[in-house]
């Protein structure tokens, strides 16, 4: 288990130091900064450093370095898990952690280093429980509410929904489900698909009272399968509120009907593998693929999942480049939408990689979007701020390069694509229903939302 | 170090202005106002900020000992912040600090009492130790889960003080007590507790049977997710009794892999990766590997830290489960910006994916990442080509080309990754692609690294006789000879001699000059001792020195980064660690660690599931090596025998391994790997499991060892075997393959091509004297049979030997790691594997090691012959010593099996001499190369004598063969003919809730065996999911696919065959036909024992000719011989009743008629290689017949006459 815990600045200067073993000296600080930080080679070459017996485990934030020290043979694993959740924990508590706020909250950050790891070994973590006892002044919690008994916090604390606490009253219970997928792809310089998929992610935000028990479904194959008879359930009419209440807004549950085009309507999904927040009961998924579970207050990511098959590419991209001799490259980038006409992806940047060498480009758009040739990334930056389904644009440019005193060759890195489309999901996977049961019996409004926007993106030229 | 100036520079960012310690002295003892406290808590902050920066606050402790009391949580929580960074190298400090903690843990808020507990378990100081110990018991026990939970730690942090402590004071069984709490946290923080306190203590060692376990499973469900991953890390310490544990923990586990967070998935794998070692049945794993890829796929899409980690442990995991993560090649492709470090360890696991289906996908993106910027990766993508070229032959054609096309971009440093590889092309497939050597000449100047300057220097050498200027070439590289790296001199060095030897009058002014060089001017002893061996060879006998130097080289292996089994078993184990990451064993680089070990039960299978058909390729390396056809079989046997004789024959050309004595006993082991992998046959499966039990070490279990698909792994068992307790036996082979080194090293290398083997028999005669070699090795190692006499002729020592050395412990299988196991290979001509032991698995330990030393038969002659023809006196002494071991009964074989094995081969040829203790260098007389007999006691017509007999022996048993396959063929045809014993009850329904089965076993066409059963399900419920599992038994019988029987309605019945094989897990069972049998299926699971007859076991190749029948039958004159009458035959013809027996593999090598009977003499082989002979008198009438048998496995006579009178009496 952990011995220490390390925070640097960018230049390796010690931010935080605890120490949880007696194991360790602080002095390995410098061990850590001395070997990595800075040493000579640019790149890290791996994120665990073992030096003798003692081992470092860091991660980069920011112009954080955050460093765990373990003097065993620690599961790599849930060292780094712990890191990232030290991460989140510090951007829940400061807005966002860097230095600065390091600094500015240096007891605050002792104080969860002293709760979230007794002896080296990760205790509970989940923000809301933490919030209720490890605050200052400098952090304003968005549920202020006065103080509990200590009694009710260590319940919490140890408690089986450490996740929640469970005197949370909204006048208004509303839940909102954002489905956001990544696209992944890469294309090779032929054209033909080498790698697609769909990493998608369901983030929650639950605004909802008491300990609910929420049940939530999706068009997943599997389920669908199993019983025929609930496929007809999909909601295509407008509302997917459990209980009656105000007609939702113009974006709640099932106006994908309309919008959603190009998506596999009513079809099912084939979901290679999810994974859950820990709020879900993976028993009962494992048994009958229901999710189920009692949220979390505010925001967290119920669950993530990959598919694999029948991705929809939102975009195809057909790149000709051409090295003529050594003194010149010439492109030809074509770009389809395919999605339906009427949605839109937004903030589309296209990186179209030149040689380093490269001097002059002449550019040339014709279309949507504007291209410029950006000399500090090698790259002719292509943005197009709103991009129609089922449209066309293309670009030409021609690329002058300096002679080189030793030609080496160009290693054409790939096109990479950059962009968001709403209400399209590259998978096919709909939300089905999100039920939501509490001891009062409350009704519950509740939205969701679409999202695809690019992962790694990448057309080899 | 920071400088004053940084440091105040810093400090002024941090916290200005900067405090001096007087001046935070003063605030905190300032006596103003200060009601709650505020003022003192920016003091104590400013005090903790300076902490943090390494700035000594500890004169203030008095100070700040005193804010103790101030009634604020979070002035309370600095102080004790300052405490556990001072109060540890400050005794005084923490003595004082004693009366509030004592306050503290009594404090009516359970927040205040755990802190408390927590920091007090941080300070280790006697005193405060001491006072800790009564408020910990209370705090154990305390009401308040969140207090218990911390308590629980302190336990941990009590024990790494004082371990005694912990345990006088009771606190272990308080932690134990814990386990059963009823909140998850504590549970969480106890299990943690106790399994570090085990992982750490010497003597408590944490075992966890399946009743908690599955409480802590229980408790799974309510944790937090560390809590779960604490838990999960417990269960590594169950150790499951039967089968059904095993599913059950990873039935209940299986959930886990859905959890978000990656540590959670991690560690349930290593929990499923453990227990799918108790698991029994390949139709259990199966589901299971098949659920495993895709979360580890979906960890791909974690940050780059856990990705890098998971792929680690998916190289791991592949290779112990090689079906994982099928179809799953894309998911591996690297990405633009992936860190460089999972870059390189996605091409690891896209190497070990690669398949011949695949193949160009992979080559078409690896050529891709070749052009990428990171040196690091283009090289090992480069490196990559050449090893899917060596890895699929198919595929090498476009390897070839892609790297061509590689070296064309002119890249230096691809160039010279891309000749380094095509170095190991030209190893691996020689005479092919020649071709392309312009092109690699093209860019001689740019090689400045010694490994591809060496590589190219091999490749010039080695097609010398091509390259039309290869002596100018090569003399570029003269210029720097003396100033080149050991590697490149060495290659230099041979390249040289090479080109002299194939172009003498080019090579003819650089040899002498190179080799005075090398002996005078290089330090390098290597070098130096090459140079002199070459420049030897080449003054004495420039045909010797031929044969040495151009002799064939072994194979190479694609999969250089392969673990060996114990290490892999060991490594995963710790999936999820930093030692999978790093591929070491914990204990080297934590010093306390522990050792994790499979623990030990009735139920560890081992069970492995090898890759389909589909991508089941001839793979060439050492471990995968599986004959999947017969021409590659052949092949294979080919190579082997070039192996056999190539512990020298490294050839030290740009080949490390060949430059050291210490490597060179590594490279015995990796050829023995390759000749233990190719047999893949039980009977090599069980000698290691026979070996293993007699060692004790580690048990070693080979269940997977279905047919010949396993080979692989049956060969990595035999290495983890070797691991354990063969070193001992290793290091003296390998030294005294060394002390041969390096003159013997080159002569071993040359045997093939010397011609002492070769001018007796041809290759097809060498093929079948090794087959010889292996039926006899294997007779004359069975403990307590009787010996053949034709083989006392062959070895008139092995009755001596093979006994000696089944009695001697571990360095009796030295003999099976030397290379001369490889010759064995051969045994894959004959149609059936031979299987199984009969006596007992210590016999079978017998009889491998013979098995290597009569396959020494073939190359230890060969050896001296060669050595001794080219007259190194010199070279030859140590060589003398080595095997001038005396040999009269009771010599000490103990201490060498490698040279008992020379002795036993050696001791023919002197056999008239009967003492023959002299020096034994005695080439066979007749050798063409052999210009001069050397010192030899032994007279050239004994050496002719023996090559006779050998020559001989080689023809019978090609004859034999021969004859054997057609008689296989015209059994074949008819299958009625084959016995089948009726079915017999084997389930009663009246036990199993309606289920009755039926069953009986038969030997079908082809030796295929099976058991036919039939179903009845007499119940009124449908009874279905059948699966069916055998217990280890004799001959390791085992199902080879799965039983076909679905759901069987009520009141009908089903008929099923089941196909089984030989190679299962063995264990000599009593009757030795018994078999115990579980079936599953929804009315329950239930047991039988049945026995088969003895014939399914008689394999098609027993015939024998009348010569061989005689001789052995002879030969087993006062062998103990069984007779048994028969009564009321079911033949009306004599006719009817040979067919009859020959169609059960009895086969008749002759019959006569006598008054009133008639007599058949019959021949038959069991598949583990014991023969039988017997004369069976039948009277006219077939009325009755009498059976007397005579049998290499006494022990078998009665079975096996059982099965003849069942044959000659079933309808």
């Amino acid at each position: 288990m952990l011995s220490a815990v390390f925070i640097y600045n960018q230049k390796g200067e010690v931010l935080i130091s605890r120490l949880y073993r007696h194991d360790v000296k602080r002095s390995v600080a410098d061990v850590f900064r001395v070997h990595v930080i800075s040493s000579p080679a640019s790149v890290v070459r791996s994120p665990v450093t073992t030096l003798g017996s003692t081992s470092f485990f860091h991660i980069r934030y920011d112009n954080l370095w955050l460093c765990a020290v373990a003097k065993n043979n620690a599961s790599a694993a849930m060292v780094f898990e712990f890191l990232y959740r030290l991460l989140g924990l510090g951007v829940s508590y400061f807005g966002r952690f860097d230095e600065e706020a390091v600094k500015n909250n240096f007891v605050l950050v002792y104080e969860l280093l002293d709760e979230i790891l007794d002896f080296g070994y990760p205790q509970n973590m989940e923000v809301d429980t933490l919030k209720l006892y490890v605050t200052t002044e400098s952090v304003r919690s968005r549920n202020v509410v006065e103080a509990p008994a200590p009694q009710s916090i260590t319940m919490q604390a140890t408690g089986a929904t450490t996740w929640r606490r469970n005197d949370i009253v909204y006048k208004k219970n509303e839940a909102f489900v954002d489905v956001i997928e990544s696209v992944n792809l890469i294309l090779s310089a032929k054209g033909t698909v080498l790698r697609a998929d769909v990493q998608g992610q369901i983030v929650m935000r639950s605004f909802l009272s008491g300990m609910p028990e929420c049940k939530f479904g999706l068009n997943d194959k599997l389920v669908l399968d199993r019983d025929p008879a609930s496929g007809t359930i999909v909601n295509r009419s407008g509302s997917m509120r459990v209980s009656g209440g105000a007609p939702p807004p113009s974006r709640s549950m099932g106006t994908r009907a309309g919008g959603m085009g190009g998506v596999g309507d009513g079809e099912s999904v084939e979901i290679a593998d999810c994974q859950f927040h820990q709020c879900v009961r993976l028993g009962r998924f494992d048994t009958d693929r229901t999710i189920s579970f009692i949220p979390p207050d505010g925001e967290f990511e119920l669950m993530r999942y990959r598919t694999t098959e029948n991705v929809n590419l939102p975009f195809k991209v057909l790149p000709v480049v051409r090295e003529l001799g050594r003194s010149c490259v010439e492109y030809e980038v074509l770009i389809k939408s395919n999605f339906s006409a009427k949605l839109s992806a937004t903030n589309m940047v296209v990186s179209i990689p030149t040689p380093p060498n490269a001097t002059k480009c002449r550019i040339k758009v014709s279309g949507p979007g504007k291209a410029k040739y950006n000399p500090e990334e090698n790259a002719i930056v292509w943005r197009i701020s709103r991009f129609q389904g089922l449209q066309e644009t293309s670009l030409t440019a021609v690329v002058d390069l300096a002679p080189m005193t030793k030609p080496t060759p160009w290693s054409r890195p790939p096109i990479s694509l950059d962009f968001q489309v709403l209400m399209f999901t590259a998978s096919g996977l709909l939300v089905r229903f999100l039920k939501v049961f509490e001891r009062s019996n409350y009704q519950s409004v509740k939205w969701v939302r679409y999202m695809t926007k690019a992962g790694s993106y990448e057309i080899r030229i | 170090m920071q400088g004053l100036e940084e440091r105040q520079n810093y400090m002024l960012t941090f916290l200005a202005p900067i405090w001096k310690v007087h001046d935070l002295r003063a605030e905190l003892t300032s006596e103003k106002k200060d009601p709650r406290g505020q003022r003192k808590k920016v003091a104590m902050k400013k005090v903790v900020a300076n902490m943090t920066m390494g700035n000594d606050m500890s004169q203030l402790y008095q100070e700040v000992i005193a804010c103790m009391s101030i009634p604020d949580l979070e002035v309370k929580k600095m102080v004790y912040l300052f405490l556990i960074n001072y109060a540890r190298a400050r005794a005084e400090i923490a003595n004082m600090a004693v009366n509030g903690f004592e306050d503290d843990v009594n404090d009516p808020n359970p927040l205040i009492r755990a802190m408390a507990i927590r920091t007090m378990g941080y300070i280790y100081v006697d005193r405060v130790i001491e006072s800790l110990i009564d408020p910990l018991r209370h705090c154990l026990r305390d009401r308040d889960p969140y207090v218990r939970k911390t308590a629980a730690m302190a336990v941990l942090k009590l024990s790494m003080f004082d371990r005694s402590l912990v345990e006088e004071e009771k606190f272990l069984d308080m932690l134990k007590d814990l386990l059963a709490d009823g909140n998850p946290s504590v549970v969480a923080n106890a299990v943690a507790a106790l399994t570090e306190i085990s992982e750490r203590s010497p003597h408590i060692k944490l075992k966890l049977n399946m009743k908690i376990a599955n409480k802590l499973i229980t408790a799974l469900n309510e944790c937090n997710e560390w809590g779960q991953i604490y838990i999960l890390e417990s269960l590594m310490y169950v150790v499951p009794q039967d089968t059904s544990d095993a599913e059950t923990v990873i039935e209940r586990i299986m959930p886990r892999l859905q959890h978000g967070n990656s540590g959670v998935v991690l560690v349930s794998v290593k929990v499923i990766a453990y227990m799918m070692n108790y698991v029994a049945q390949t139709e259990t794993l199966e589901p299971i590997l098949r659920k495993l890829s895709p979360p580890l796929v979906t960890l791909l899409a974690s940050g780059p830290e856990v990705q890098y980690i998971t792929l680690r442990n998916i190289q791991l995991l592949l290779q112990r489960w090689p079906t994982i993560l099928q179809n799953q090649l894309r998911a591996f492709f690297c990405k633009y910006d992936d860190p460089i470090y999972v870059k390189l360890a996605k091409l690891e696991v896209i190497l070990s994916l690669t398949t011949e289906e695949n193949a160009r996908v992979v080559l078409t993106e690896l050529v891709e990442y070749a052009a990428e910027i990171d040196v690091d990766f283009v090289r090992k993508a480069v490196r990559s080509i050449g090893r899917i070229a060596i890895k699929i032959e198919l595929a090498a054609d476009r390897c070839v080309r892609a790297l061509l096309d590689l070296i064309q971009t002119k890249v230096n440093y691809v160039v010279q990754e891309a000749i380094v590889v095509i170095r190991d092309i030209f190893r691996k497939y020689p005479n092919r692609y020649e071709s392309i050597i312009g092109t690699l000449c093209e860019n001689l100047d740019t090689l400045d690294e010694p490994e591809a300057r060496a590589a190219m220097i091999w490749i010039i050498g080695q097609y010398a006789d091509r390259i039309d200027n290869s002596d100018r070439v090569l003399a570029t590289f003269l210029d720097t000879f003396l100033d080149d790296p050991a590697e490149v001199q060495l290659a230099m060095l041979t390249a040289v001699v090479k080109l002299f030897i194939m172009r003498p009058t080019a090579g003819q002014d650089m040899v002498p000059k190179v080799l005075k060089w090398a002996t005078e001017h290089v330090d390098s002893p290597d070098i130096r001792d090459r140079g002199f061996i070459y420049w030897r060879l080449l003054s004495t006998d420039p045909e010797m020195a031929r044969a040495v130097v151009l002799a064939d080289k072994p194979e190479i292996s694609a999969e250089g980064e392969r673990l060996d089994m114990p290490l892999l078993e060991e490594l995963l184990l710790q999936v999820g660690t930093l030692s999978s990451i790093y591929r070491k064993p914990p204990c080297t680089f934590i010093p306390f660690a522990k050792k994790r070990v499979l623990g030990a039960s009735e139920a560890l299978t081992r069970l492995t599931i090898a890759p389909p058909p589909v991508s089941r390729l001839p793979r060439s390396t050492s471990v995968m090596n599986r004959p999947s056809s017969a021409k590659q079989q052949q092949q294979q046997q080919q190579q082997l025998q070039r192996t056999t004789s190539s512990t020298g024959d490294r050839d030290g050309l740009g080949d490390p391994s060949g430059s050291s004595s210490v490597q060179l006993s590594a490279s015995a082991l990796d050829v023995t790997n390759g000749g233990s992998g190719g047999m893949s046959n039980p009977y090599i499966n069980d000698t290691a499991a026979g070996f293993m039990q007699g060692n004790d070490a580690v048990l070693i279990d080979l269940m997977s060892m279905d047919d010949d698909e396993y080979g692989g792994d049956s060969s990595a068992a035999i290495n983890s075997g070797g691991m354990a307790g063969f070193n001992a036996s290793f290091g003296l082979t390998g030294m005294n393959m060394a002390s041969l080194d390096p003159a013997a090293r080159g002569a071993v290398g040359a045997a093939p091509d010397s011609q002492v083997l070769n001018s007796a028999f041809d290759a097809a005669g060498l093929d079948a004297l090794a087959s010889v070699a292996s039926p006899m090795a294997r007779l004359s190692g069975r403990s307590g049979s009787p010996m053949p006499d034709l083989m006392r002729q062959f070895t008139s020592s092995f009755d001596l030997s093979s006994g000696a050395i089944t009695g001697s412990t571990s360095s009796s299988m030295g003999a099976i790691p030397s290379p001369m196991g490889n010759l064995s290979f051969s045994q894959h001509q004959q149609p059936q594997p031979v299987s199984g032991s009969t006596s007992s698995l210590a016999g079978m330990a017998g009889g491998a090691a013979p098995y290597g030393v009569a396959a020494n038969a073939s190359s230890m002659p060969a050896l001296l012959g060669t050595t001794a023809a080219a007259g190194f006196p010199s070279v030859l002494s140590p060589t003398s010593t080595v095997f001038n071991i005396p040999t009269s009964t009771g010599s000490p074989f103990a201490n060498s099996a490698a040279i008992s094995g020379v002795q036993g081969n050696q001791q023919p040829l002197s056999a008239p001499a009967a003492g023959n203790t002299a020096l034994l260098f005695s080439p066979p007389s007749n050798n063409n190369n052999t210009t001069t007999a050397a010192t030899t006691g032994i007279s050239g017509g004994t050496a002719t004598a023996f090559q006779k007999e050998v020559d001989d022996l080689a023809t019978q048993m090609y004859n034999s063969g021969f004859l054997n396959t057609a008689g296989t063929g015209s059994g074949s045809g008819t299958d009625t003919g084959a016995y089948v014993a009726p079915q017999h009850v084997l389930l009663d329904a009246q036990q199993t809730q309606g289920l009755e089965i039926l069953g009986t076993f038969a030997r079908r066409s082809g030796g295929k065996i099976q058991m036919e059963m039939s179903f009845a399900n007499k119940s009124t419920m449908p009874i279905g999911d059948f699966a069916i599992q055998f217990n280890k038994n004799t001959y390791g019988l085992t199902p080879s696919g799965s039983l076909g029987v679905g759901t069987v309605a009520a009141m009908r019945s089903v008929e099923v065959t089941l196909p089984l094989t030989l190679g299962g897990p063995a264990q000599v069972m009593q009757p030795l036909t018994n078999l115990q049998i579980a079936i599953k299926c929804t009315a329950g699971v239930f047991y039988f024992q049945t026995q088969y007859s003895l014939h399914i076991l008689f394999d098609e190749t027993g015939n024998s000719d009348q010569g061989e029948f005689l001789r052995m039958w002879k030969a087993m004159g006062d062998a103990p011989t069984g007779s048994r009458t028969v009564q009321r035959l079911r033949f009306s013809s004599m006719e009817e009743m040979r067919n009859k027996l020959n169609m059960n593999n009895v086969f008749t090598v002759a019959q006569r008629a006598v008054a009133g009977a008639t007599h058949f003499y019959t021949s038959s082989k069991l598949v583990d290689g014991s023969q039988f002979y017997s004369e069976i008198k039948v009277a006219n009438n077939f009325q009755a017949a009498i059976i007397a048998t005579k049998s290499t496995a006494a022990h078998l006579v009665p079975l096996y006459q059982k099965a003849i009178e069942d044959i000659c009496t079933a309808f």
